[in-house]
């Protein structure tokens, strides 16, 4: 190698900087590179192994990955068969939404009715229905009315308490009630 | 029939066409891979599938870059990635080994060059991409840039991949002086 190259390699500390500034001289300078070329020739031997011309050709393997690929790249017939009979993936995905809500709504429904019947029959006395003191027969408790009544000359307030067996009527002056 | 006009009809899938491409580029892809990997079955291997590859992203190829550059990407870029996973299977292989022989040393996870010629010793020691570099640079006779283009590296870097390689190969000649006066 020449003295420039010696010196570089004696001066240049850092290793990157070294070898780019080294490699970038060994490319100019004419004794330098002819050193270096000295063992192409083998490298061109070495790195060219008598197999590779030898050999048979990379083109039916080639062309064999490239139908693997063509025919991967295609359904097979029972694959479109079931694509038929079931939903496609896509669309299956999409089914647990309405399948949820329609769950999710039966279930709140279903404790709606639960409560409102449940309540219902716990207010309902044994043995009556809940409806059973509306259909009371009007005529098995005559309604009694009082028109005006009067205590020490003055009339007074009048309260009825009718029940279908028994009547309350309270008088009371008015001065005693506030009235 | 120039290059251009080939790689168009392959774009339109006819794959004769493809197959003419093939026959021209696959003595450099292989070479290129061997240089890296090492292994005949495993260079077959690494080439067939990144002539796949070129065939399936063509429609990609910017017509500006050369196709062998391209297409020697490809092949560096399915060897580097092998590398790789051989590297990490080596590693848990070799986990195993010893814990199973703690006294052994395990196998040697040097690369082996098969039916290599006389620098194959000398060039099982240099780094992947220096070997891809020297490959490149004096089999292929790239400049540092096409060389760059290939490794996807800086154009400084690959000129230093090559130098490095070439003093190592120097420094073994030195060593070695029967071998560079057969």
């Amino acid at each position: 190698m020449c003295r420039i190259h010696k010196i570089l390699i004696a001066l240049a500390s850092f290793t990157a900087w070294k070898s780019v500034l080294i490699s970038a001289h060994a490319e100019r300078c004419p004794r330098c590179a002819a050193e270096l070329k000295a063992g192409d020739r083998l490298i061109r031997e070495a790195l060219n192994p008598d197999w590779i011309a030898r050999g048979p050709g990379l083109w039916p393997r080639v062309l064999a990955g490239i139908e693997a690929k063509d025919a991967a790249s295609l359904p097979s017939p029972p694959a479109q068969m079931r694509a038929k009979l079931r939903p496609a993936a896509s669309r299956r995905k999409w089914l647990w939404a309405p399948a949820s809500t329609l769950a999710v709504s039966l279930a709140i429904m279903a404790g709606v009715w639960l409560v409102v019947v449940r309540n219902g029959r716990r207010e309902a006395p044994k043995g009556e229905s809940p409806t059973g003191r509306l259909n009371l027969p009007a005529a098995a408790a005559p309604r009694v009315q009082v028109f005006s009544a009067e205590v020490g000359g003055k009339r007074a307030k009048t309260y009825i308490y009718q029940t279908p067996k028994a009547l309350f009527i309270w008088i009371a002056p008015s001065k005693e009630i506030g009235g | 029939m120039d290059e251009a006009s080939i790689i168009s009809r392959c774009r339109s899938g006819e794959r004769e066409a493809f197959e003419m491409l093939v026959a021209k580029y696959q003595a450099g892809a292989l070479s290129l891979a061997w240089s890296v990997l090492g292994r005949q079955a495993e260079a077959e291997d690494a080439a067939q599938e990144a002539f796949l590859q070129a065939y399936l992203n063509l429609p990609s190829f910017d017509h500006v870059r050369p196709f062998k550059s391209w297409l020697y990407a490809i092949v560096t870029n399915e060897c580097l990635d092998r590398l790789k996973k051989e590297r990490t299977e080596r590693k848990f292989r070799l986990r195993a080994f010893e814990t199973s022989n703690p006294s052994s040393k395990g196998p040697n996870p040097e690369l082996r060059l098969e039916n290599a010629a006389v620098v194959g010793p000398l060039l099982e020691k240099l780094g992947a991409r220096e070997r891809l570099a020297l490959y490149l640079d004096v089999v292929e006779g790239y400049t540092a840039a096409e060389v760059a283009d290939v490794l996807r590296c800086a154009e400084s870097t690959a000129r230093v991949y090559v130098f490095k390689a070439k003093i190592k190969l120097r420094k073994w000649l030195k060593g070695n002086p029967d071998v560079s006066n057969p």
